[in-house]
């Protein structure tokens, strides 16, 4: 299992600095937290990691292997796999299909479908979701489709896993069961994960290092309890300006 | 009792050219449904399969369900030429398709049909030829059924339930299914959009030229550098009344613009017939555009 990280990522989008010399470090088997506000470049650092998008400078490496330059689908084969922020399941395809694509084109490489689908049954009973294997992706709700999404990358065999905001959006209650849930997985299924959020419970909760981004450029690092003290993190969160901080 | 032979004759008759229609139509709708381009050059594929029927009986003596086969095979080989040649440029590295490259597509095809019909004239001359095979007939109750027609009719629905099957139970035709709803959630399992969209192009066009010589068993006289002109209609239609991407569809579509037509023909001139089968279409596309079932 290789550590991934992105050396100084600059993304420009028509004149617009998108991500301004981001590096992390996600070493084998950790928890990174990525936050920051919306349009802070935490998608976008995603989407560069996960080979939809190219850097316009800057390198990703996963272990000693340059990955930024291949295609998405090459990188899943490396065993970097990432869910979406707004789930894309297979709409018409049953939840263990969806699942089961994912196991046969992933890392793995298991085309028999018969033996594809048993593997994603198994995952998706580590899941929790046995009662909801048959029926149409659609008819999913939001919480159980931002399950499949992880079901669908821990189905392709990855190591490192980029989770785009799957703790959003849900109550407290589902929030809970939810970070319940991924500790349980992560005992059984190794992975190092890069956690996404605008949001920073979750986060704050799994993560041993949180990356704080802000317009593009990391303004902060360190353990969770380091960041959520750190002044420009405040600052960054609260939209103080140095003059008008209260007191 | 006449009058309800000849309807029934009809209805069969209509059953079993719904059947040859629902196969040259199930290529257009492949590729419709997963690579979301209309081929407009369509007819000018099934005009090429029904020659390569013809020209494999003249030299090799080939009947047309063995020349279905030898079509088919060319297909895939003619399906990866025209993704790399026409489809390639506008969907590498998409999303989706783009409005513009759905305009580049349709008039770049629209190109490529005017080019294919006017070069088999010069290639095949204009003249009318078919293929003459006649296994025989068989004996229905009060019913003379001919041989051939029957086996085209039964080789056409293996074609299609194949491929239903193919795409349902298989490796590839997983990912051709997923690319057909997601391109980005496709390649983020790992699999290769190009090549799969390559893929299932060269499928729908191995499926159109096999159809192409399949019809030829229907228009024993019929072949011709613009018979497309005919059969890319009647196509589009078939995919829209079963509804494009609908694998099924192109079956039911098929079937029930074969009895239209054929039922049709028993109280109206041919060419009426057709025209009120193509007419067909305006109501679908206005109250049902997503196929005239769910």
């Amino acid at each position: 299992m290789p550590t991934l990280r992105t050396e100084a990522v600059s993304k420009e989008f028509g004149g617009v600095q998108a991500l301004k010399g981001v590096t992390i470090s996600l070493p084998a088997g950790s928890t990174l937290g990525l936050i920051g506000p919306n349009g802070s470049g935490k998608t976008t650092l995603l989407n560069i990691i996960a080979g939809l998008e190219k850097p316009t400078s800057g390198a990703v490496m996963l272990g000693e292997t340059r990955i930024d330059h291949l295609p998405a689908n090459a990188i899943v084969k490396l065993g970097v796999a990432k869910t979406h922020q707004i789930p894309r399941p297979f709409a018409e395809m049953t939840t263990r299909e969806n699942v089961s694509v994912a196991v046969m084109y992933g890392r793995r490489r298991i085309k028999d479908t018969k033996r594809s689908l048993n593997e994603a049954d198994r995952l998706l009973s580590l899941l929790g979701m046995d009662a909801r294997r048959d029926l149409p992706a659609s008819s999913l709700t939001v919480q159980e489709k931002k399950r499949l999404e992880l079901a669908r990358a821990l189905a392709t065999g990855a190591d490192v896993i980029l989770l785009d905001e799957v703790f959003a959006g849900l109550s407290s209650d589902e929030l809970r069961d939810s970070i319940q849930l991924f500790r349980k997985i992560r005992g059984e299924v190794g992975f190092s994960a890069l956690i996404v959020e605008h949001v920073m419970g979750a986060v704050l909760t799994l993560a041993e290092r949180v990356v704080v981004l802000e317009e593009g450029a990391k303004i902060a690092e360190g353990t969770p309890d380091e960041v959520v003290h750190n002044e420009a993190v405040i600052r960054a969160y609260l939209g103080f300006e140095e003059n008008d901080s209260p007191g | 009792m006449v009058a309800l032979a000849v309807i029934l004759s009809d209805l069969l008759f209509g059953i079993m050219l719904g059947c040859v229609f629902a196969v040259v139509a199930h290529g257009l709708n492949l590729i419709w449904g997963v690579v979301k381009v209309v081929n407009i050059a369509h007819g000018e594929f099934i005009m090429l399969g029904a020659y390569g029927a013809y020209f494999l009986n003249v030299f090799g003596g080939f009947n047309p369900l063995l020349s279905a086969v030898v079509d088919g095979a060319l297909g895939i080989f003619v399906g990866y030429a025209f993704y790399f040649s026409f489809l390639h440029r506008e969907l590498r590295g998409k999303e989706r398709i783009t409005l513009r490259s759905e305009m580049v597509t349709l008039v770049s095809t629209f190109g490529l049909s005017l080019f294919m019909s006017n070069l088999a004239v010069v290639a095949f001359t204009g003249d009318f030829v078919g293929i003459n095979w006649s296994p025989g007939t068989v004996a229905l109750g009060f019913l003379e059924l001919p041989l051939g027609a029957l086996y085209v009719t039964i080789l056409a629905v293996l074609i299609i339930s194949t491929s239903v099957v193919f795409l349902d139970r298989t490796y590839i035709g997983n990912a051709i299914k997923a690319y057909s709803q997601d391109i980005t959630a496709t390649q983020l399992v790992g699999a290769n959009p190009t090549k799969v969209a390559s893929l299932a192009t060269a499928l729908g066009f191995s499926i159109t030229m096999a159809g192409g010589a399949l019809l030829t068993v229907w228009i024993p006289t019929g072949i011709n550098p613009y018979m497309g002109a005919l059969y890319a209609p009647i196509s589009f239609v078939i995919v829209v009344l079963g509804g494009p991407g609908k694998m099924l569809g192109s079956l039911l579509g098929g079937l029930t613009l074969g009895v239209v037509i054929d039922v049709l023909q028993a109280f109206v001139p041919v060419s009426l017939a057709y025209a009120v089968a193509f007419l067909l279409l305006i109501p679908v596309l206005l109250f049902r555009p997503e196929g005239i079932v769910k």
